[in-house]
């Protein structure tokens, strides 16, 4: 009970600070679910283009077989991109925690001490901070949440056009635009379909049934993976800073 | 090691209640304050080497151990309630604005009271302090003294003043010590 008081009153008492750690949460939960939502949308839209490829007989699939294979190259770089933007947030999570919680640490030194004087332990103290962090991580969290679940509709939009564009990027990698029209329209030669050339890759782009409107995800894998963000280097700055403020109060 | 170490705080707890028992007031007198600053030092270092922090608290000048963001009230209790709360004076007790406040822009003598409260509610037996605050003067100080008398009568604990001020090594002759007696030799004496 007590130890809980503590950290209530704690997180009160530095406010200034954890107020700035509430938008870096709150960021980084937006940041992260957008990415996981946006390679949902990305593995919907290749599983898509799969069964789409199923409306050819299999000579035409065969004559098209560079184009299919640049198409699934072109999707799993943007896979991969995500990825890369995703782990990219969750470092730089953990380098701002890392940093915050050096400044809270010379912020907290004579708090740290006259906790060590009234003879609280390290994992005492630890723990105490740590819960001051992840109150704020949670609440955080549970806003920005709330603010992506307002903004569902304007997210898919968002995310469509972001990974047209990445589509778009990686393909002009892989093939020319000329020849990926001509290629295209060869496939489409003499066939019908129930959609047009242009939806063949990016459904929202021409005519034809559009895959359903993404659904928020990452809710859980954000909330781990910024707890982990979060807790590996606060425990290893405030161990740090306890070990130093102990070996201070006995050799002053 | 483990039986070594068992041994070795069993010697420093007899070497405790050979010096500091019966529960009471105890003064231990410096000539100067730099060998006061050492030997209290080097007194919460022998607890602590000794395995017997957990029977210790100190009252400090320089670092009282109070955190600013909690109330007077829980910083008497942060090492939980093992005597009942009657111990602190009446006066203090009802003064609920102050137990009830932020323990922040405390005098000296109020650190005093919280440090003492602190290491008794604690249920430390050694209560080691490290004389009184400059500007403290001789009522408040008697008044402390008082206080100080009373609960650790009442809670079977022992104070250990460690002060320049000689005239309370002559006040109480029989609780006192010209030199600072060596804990670790003391289970024998």
């Amino acid at each position: 009970m007590r130890f809980l008081e503590r950290a209530i009153k704690a997180l009160g008492y530095h406010r200034r600070p954890y107020l700035a750690g509430l938008l870096v949460s709150g960021l980084f939960t937006i940041i992260s679910m957008v990415l996981l939502t946006a390679t949902q949308l990305n593995l919907a839209t290749q599983t898509g283009f799969k069964n789409r490829l199923q409306q050819f007989d299999t000579s035409a699939i065969k004559s098209a077989d560079d184009l299919i294979k640049s198409v699934q190259t072109a999707y799993a770089g943007v896979n991969v991109q995500y990825g890369n933007w995703w782990w990219a947030s969750i470092i730089a999570l953990a380098v701002i925690t890392f940093g915050f919680a050096i400044y809270l640490a010379k912020q907290r030194q004579q708090e740290t001490n006259a906790y060590l004087l009234v003879g609280k332990s390290a994992p005492d103290i630890i723990s105490q901070y740590l819960l001051e962090g992840l109150v704020v991580f949670v609440v955080g969290f549970g806003f920005a949440w709330i603010v992506l679940m307002c903004f569902t509709q304007v997210l898919d939009q968002v995310l469509v056009k972001l990974n047209a564009t990445l589509l778009d990027q990686q393909l002009s990698g892989q093939v020319s635009a000329t020849s990926f029209a001509k290629l295209t329209k060869k496939l489409f030669a003499h066939r019908i379909t129930d959609f047009s050339q242009d939806s063949l890759v990016i459904p929202h782009r021409g005519i034809g049934p559009r895959p359903e409107t993404s659904v928020l995800t990452g809710l859980s894998t954000t909330f781990l993976s910024g707890i982990c963000a979060l807790v590996i280097p606060q425990t290893l700055v405030y161990a740090i800073s306890i070990w130093r403020a102990r070996r201070r109060l006995r050799h002053h | 090691m483990a039986i070594f170490q068992s041994q070795k705080s069993k010697h420093f707890e007899a070497a405790l209640t050979n010096l500091f028992t019966p529960a009471g007031m105890y003064y231990i007198h410096f000539a100067d304050v730099d060998a006061l600053n050492d030997c209290f030092e080097t007194y919460a270092q022998a607890f602590i080497s000794n395995g017997a922090s957990k029977k210790m608290a100190i009252i400090s000048k320089k670092d009282a151990g109070i955190v600013p963001y909690l109330t007077v009230r829980s910083n008497i209790l942060i090492n939980g309630q093992h005597r009942p709360f009657a111990l602190v004076p009446e006066a203090l007790r009802k003064d609920t604005l102050f137990l009830d406040g932020d323990a922040t822009q405390l005098s000296p003598a109020q650190s005093l009271y919280i440090q003492l409260f602190r290491g008794l509610m604690a249920g430390r037996q050694f209560i080691l302090m490290q004389d009184f605050p400059e500007n403290m003067g001789p009522q408040e100080t008697r008044l402390f003294l008082n206080c100080a008398q009373e609960a650790v009568a009442a809670s079977g604990a022992s104070l250990i003043i460690l002060t320049t001020d000689n005239g309370l090594i002559q006040a109480n002759p029989r609780t006192s010590w010209q030199v600072a007696p060596n804990l670790d030799d003391a289970a024998t004496a």
